[in-house]
């Protein structure tokens, strides 16, 4: 066995033989222990190198010399500028006695390969290359790793977001008020009191601190996609000095399900969860070196699977009860979806396709109990976005003349849709552009072909105030960086339907110039018969054919944004009953059941009628007034609601029922007539619209009226608010008057749906003397 | 406490108030030891459950009472669960297939194919057979309507079916011959007086003809609602004299108030404020077609004579348009609109020019 792998390693490595001679020793242990152990991998895999973990292989796939560049940088720090060949073999060897020295398992293959490398001279031409490509990485690696993070090998070809995470509390783009929320949870989880008291009040007994501690169990962050949940808490941990244990989610697919006995060796899905909480959620015996923990978890399992979900529910529940003094708390991460603002998603949610909401995450006892505080993060507001966007620019490219203009980076901001992330992401790939876009013309300007510096990105071209003034070429560069929701986009296709421009206007504005041509040169449409006269209208400048694709959103979203806004553009209700006639119309053609199934025909007939019917209906031309509002629907929060409301009519339903049940049985025992008046007879189910429309409604009137309780606390949310009369508020219009009309005032309108900043909040921690003992 | 509607509820078929002929002829029937699968009919509130459940206890006696609740989950072929709520006892099992949407015909297949194969296990059980109870059976798709045509044969001697619609007319053929079709009229205002007045006695306090026949005329045949009504009112009033407001759910004032606001006014911003309200009506699971219904009726109640053919017009319009959309918002506030727009023509006096030919 020895033989074969000896024989082996000298086809694939080539190398010569004196190389293995000097460490002989440490090798020839090693193999015979691999050749033993990995016996059966061998056996199934056609490439034993792959398969073994010994020295040997290790040594073949470094003899790349790509493979080799990070090898060698994992084992040690990067090299110095200047660093020559000599030096570098002086350094492997002092690594090598302190590896040496060290009883580190990942030790040895990494020191085995440097003492060969020392040990070869005929080597040097290969190792010159390598330093070469160091060389070429060597002014990134200078400037910008971040201090925080210099363990990572591959940090140079990640993206931004991931390289330039915030290392301190003060660079995080959530709101303040609510990482202090996230820090004095952790700091109460661990120690017993908030993390902005410096000292423990004086006051505080051990066992007060006990108390709160074991009430801080589990912290659920949730929150739409990039909204910096898991950098908070990652940055918060450094910064107490927590070590955060994470939950590996490295499982094979297959083994969903509760192990079973004739596959010991593989953990299922569901006890290795169980085994992660109960066996993790003790602070290591080894006290001296180690920092407190806390348990982290931001990929969960597969919850739609309902044994894996129950098991996953029971584990947490038995989590929160079971509290020893050096258990560590645990937070979870959950991305919600259908905080976008898609109307697509909803569909998704219904379907409950992997996305589940905070109730399904944890379980409802557990939510519901106070051992777990759920912590909601909001989509970041546009502002916030700029602040983090430069702050990463600020690191990445030194050279402030090197940066894109501020204007564009504003743009990204707006265009991100409150997800930081992808901000990131569409910046990087902004400079990227940028850098491409601008080294071109400067090659047709000046013929200067051969120009290695390509990074001319041009600042000054940004303007200053309020308005974004980004220049064309930019913006063209940012639809493509941004494409994904871009709002831009979706305002101005918006706005070419709402403000309904035709060739018959009395003023046409200067960029419209253009398409006014265009439209010229179109033949001249027949004129209608008499009987449709009403239906003469002059060229519209929207042409449908260009119009259409320029689109950003999905048909459906489209539909509701029109919806919202539309009757604030029409002078007369007659035209908004025309217009919303042609949107019933298309949304007959996509019906509730089969959203997905309905034939993409269909979905693009739906939105030519529906933008054909808006632009028959509106008034021509529109009249501008300051009410003109684009907003983003209510209709995404009528529906949240009205799926909230509607679990709550379920609960409802189910605790009613529980009632009637439980005293008709009491009936059924005793069997006496007598009896009767005082037990409920069994109604048969109610149907939910019986409930919502009936008795619900009523019993809530009957309540308020007896000061008895007939529902349970929930439902009080089912009872409709007092109906408000209209007024014409003056102090509406005296705000739109005072608001710009320019383009982007409607999207800040959009925006404020963001909060700004979170300060309504007092961040009010629990006192000892709140604490009731619950069960 | 529970509600007057759940303490009178009538438990044995003697206890019913009205349709006597109705209840001897269920007597009779579960007397016969030949049970057929039977469609019970009739509207919301007229006591369609409270017959079945009736029915039920004097097939097996009072140990039909005891109930208990479950959360069943069935798995669609496409692999995604449903949770279903389903009540039974011993001898029978009651569901809303209908709750899980287009899924309902794997409810339907699973339960039935499960009761069917178990045999009665309780010796001293009255009947061989089972009885499962279908609510909202006009509201099962096709697909689950024929899985319940064929299982109803194959099944027959271990299982009956009891099924609960409002109407006849959305259930398919073949179920209906193979059931024996139960109508059950809503109470007229006579048999209702009588409902009240046995509270009214259980309960120790007089209750006034006035007050009886305000809640008699506004409940509709709906003899829950109108228990439900009797009872708010009692609480507001104890000795239910002079002419008291009849308490309505608070949705209904709540559409009442939308209808008069348009009314009131026909422009584009008021459409949007209406809009607001209709919004806040869904979300709180009040129907659209029911919203629709109740603004429509109220602004018939309104407008003039003239006007009232065309507001009726376009709420069928439109309810036809809701059934087949997706997004129930639109066609609500379509109605809206088109009522604006019709009420504002007849206002400024256009009727003439009006298309009446719609």
């Amino acid at each position: 066995m020895t033989s074969k792998d000896t024989a082996q390693s000298t086809k694939t490595s080539k190398k010569s033989p004196s190389r293995r001679s000097g460490k002989n020793g440490i090798n020839e242990s090693k193999k015979k222990m691999s050749s033993l152990s990995s016996f059966q991998p061998m056996l199934n895999f056609t490439k034993p190198i792959v398969a073994s973990t010994s020295a040997p292989a290790r040594l073949d796939f470094s003899s790349k010399s790509t493979t080799k560049d990070e090898v060698d940088r994992k084992a040690m720090p990067p090299p110095l500028p200047g660093f020559l060949p000599k030096s570098r073999l002086s350094l492997s060897a002092s690594t090598r006695q302190v590896k040496a020295s060290s009883s580190d398992s990942g030790g040895p293959s990494s020191t085995v390969f440097h003492s060969v490398k020392t040990s070869s001279n005929s080597h040097s031409i290969k190792s010159k290359k390598v330093i070469e490509i160091l060389d070429d990485d060597e002014d990134e690696i200078n400037g910008k790793i971040p201090k925080a993070r210099p363990s990572k090998i591959s940090l140079i070809h990640a993206i931004w977001a991931d390289r330039f995470v915030p290392s301190t509390a003060i660079e995080l783009a959530p709101g303040k008020a609510r990482i202090a929320k996230v820090k004095n949870w952790l700091s109460e989880a661990l120690y017993g009191y908030p993390a902005d008291v410096v000292l423990p009040p004086a006051g505080m007994s051990n066992q007060s601190k006990e108390r709160i501690r074991k009430y801080k169990r589990i912290l659920l962050l949730t929150g739409p996609a990039g909204a910096g949940k898991t950098t908070t808490i990652k940055v918060l941990a450094r910064e107490l000095g927590v070590e955060l244990v994470e939950w590996g989610d490295s499982m094979d697919e297959y083994s969903v399900g509760l192990g079973t006995a004739d596959s010991p060796d593989r953990e299922s899905n569901a006890t290795r969860i169980t085994n992660f909480l109960l066996r993790d959620c003790f602070v290591p015996l080894d006290q001296n070196t180690s920092k407190p923990r806390i348990l982290f978890m931001s990929s969960l399992p597969n919850l739609t699977h309902l044994p894996t979900r129950e098991a996953f529910h029971s584990a947490l529940a038995t989590f929160c009860k079971t509290f020893t003094l050096d258990s560590c708390p645990l937070v979870i991460v959950h991305s919600e979806a259908g905080s976008g603002g898609r109307a697509e998603e909803s569909w998704m949610d219904r379907e409950g396709g992997g996305r589940e909401g905070a109730v399904s995450v944890v379980g409802k006892e557990v939510l519901g109990s106070p051992y777990c505080q759920g912590i909601d993060f909001i989509p970041l507001a546009p502002t916030f976005i700029t602040k983090a966007l430069s702050r990463v620019l600020d690191q990445a490219i030194p050279d402030v003349k090197q940066r894109p203009p501020h204007s564009a980076v504003q743009l990204i901001a707006l265009s991100a849709n409150g997800d930081l992330r992808s901000a990131i992401n569409s910046l990087q790939m902004l400079c990227g552009q940028t850098t491409r876009l601008t080294g071109n013309k400067r090659k047709r300007k000046n013929g200067d072909i051969g120009s290695g510096s390509s990074r001319t990105g041009r600042g000054s071209r940004g303007g200053k105030g309020a308005r974004i003034d980004v220049s064309d070429d930019l913006r063209a560069v940012l639809d493509i960086v941004a494409k994904r929701e871009n709002s831009l986009n979706l305002f101005h296709s918006l706005g070419k339907v709402f403000y309904n421009k035709r060739l018959s206007d009395p003023r046409i504005d200067e960029e419209d110039q253009e398409v006014v041509a265009t439209v010229r040169a179109l033949a001249v449409d027949d004129p209608l018969p008499s009987h449709l006269e009403q239906y003469q209208r002059s060229k519209s400048l929207v042409q449908m054919e260009n119009f259409l694709p320029t689109i950003s959103v999905d048909a459906s979203t489209f539909t509701l944004w029109l919806h919202q806004s539309l009757p604030s553009f029409c002078t007369d209700i007659d035209q908004v009953a025309e217009a919303y006639d042609d949107l019933c119309r298309a949304d007959m053609m996509r019906t509730d059941d089969d959203i997905w199934q309905s034939s993409p025909q269909a979905i693009a007939y739906a939105l030519h009628i529906v933008v054909r019917g808006c632009l028959l209906a509106l008034p021509s031309p529109v009249p501008r007034r300051n009410n003109q509002k684009v907003i983003k629907p209510q209709w995404f929060d009528a529906y949240r609601s009205e799926r909230e409301n509607s679990g709550q009519i379920n609960l409802t339903w189910a605790s009613l029922a529980k009632r009637a049940i439980k005293s008709s049985s009491i009936a059924s025992d005793t069997s006496l007539h007598e009896t009767w008046s005082e037990s409920t007879a069994w109604g048969g189910i109610q149907t939910r619209s019986v409930l919502a429309t009936e008795t619900i409604p009523m019993m809530l009137k009957l309540e308020k009226l007896h000061n008895r309780p007939l529902l349970p606390p929930n439902a009080q949310n089912l009872s409709l608010p007092p109906y408000t009369t209209f007024i014409r508020t003056q102090s509406l219009d005296e705000r739109d008057t005072n608001e710009e009309t320019e383009e982007p005032s409607f999207k800040e309108e959009v925006m404020r749906n963001w909060e700004e900043d979170e300060e309504e909040e007092e961040t009010s921690w629990l006192k000892d003397d709140e604490i009731e003992d619950w069960d | 406490m529970s509600l007057w509607v759940d303490k009178y509820r009538p438990r044995t078929l003697d206890d019913l108030h009205y349709h006597t002929e109705l209840s001897s002829r269920l007597r009779s029937l579960s007397a016969s030891g030949d049970f057929p699968h039977i469609l019970f009919y009739g509207p919301s509130g007229a006591g369609k459950k409270t017959r079945i459940m009736c029915t039920l206890r004097e097939l097996y006696g009072p140990g039909v009472e005891k109930l208990r609740i479950d959360q069943r989950v069935f798995v669609t072929p496409s692999g995604r669960k449903l949770d279903v709520n389903v009540v039974q006892s011993n001898y029978h099992i009651e569901l809303t297939p209908s709750d899980v949407g287009m899924y309902d015909r794997v409810v339907i297949q699973d339960i039935l194919k499960e009761i069917a194969q178990t045999q009665q296990v309780d010796l001293n059980a009255k009947q061989r057979f089972k009885v499962v109870i279908v609510n909202e059976a006009d509201a099962l798709t096709r697909d689950a309507q024929a899985a319940l045509r064929r299982t109803m044969e194959k099944y027959m001697t271990n299982m009956r079916l009891i099924l609960c619609a409002t109407s006849t007319s959305k259930i398919i053929a073949p179920i209906r011959s193979r059931c024996l079709l139960v109508r059950v009229a809503a109470p007229d205002n006579g048999e209702m007086t009588k409902v009240l007045q046995h509270v009214a006695k259980k309960e120790r306090f007089h209750l006034p003809d006035t007050a009886c026949q305000s809640i008699t005329s506004a409940s509709g045949g709906n003899l829950r609602k109108a228990l439900l009504v009797f009872e708010a009112m009692r609480m507001q009033r104890p000795d239910l004299q002079g002419d008291i407001e009849v308490a309505k759910p608070d949705w209904e004032t709540y559409c009442a108030k939308v209808a008069d606001s348009i009314l009131q006014e026909q422009t584009a911003q008021r459409l949007l404020d209406v809009r607001g309200k209709l919004y806040e009506l869904l979300s709180h699971c009040i129907p659209p077609t029911v919203v629709l219904k109740t603004i429509s009726e109220r602004i018939v109640d309104k407008v003039d004579d003239t006007l009232k053919p065309q507001i009726i017009h376009w709420a069928a319009y439109y309810e036809l348009r809701m059934r087949m959309g997706s997004k129930k918002i639109y066609h609500l506030e379509a109605f809206v609109a088109k009522v604006m727009s019709v009420y504002k023509a007849s206002m400024m006096g256009m009727l003439e020019d009006f298309d009446m030919t719609m």
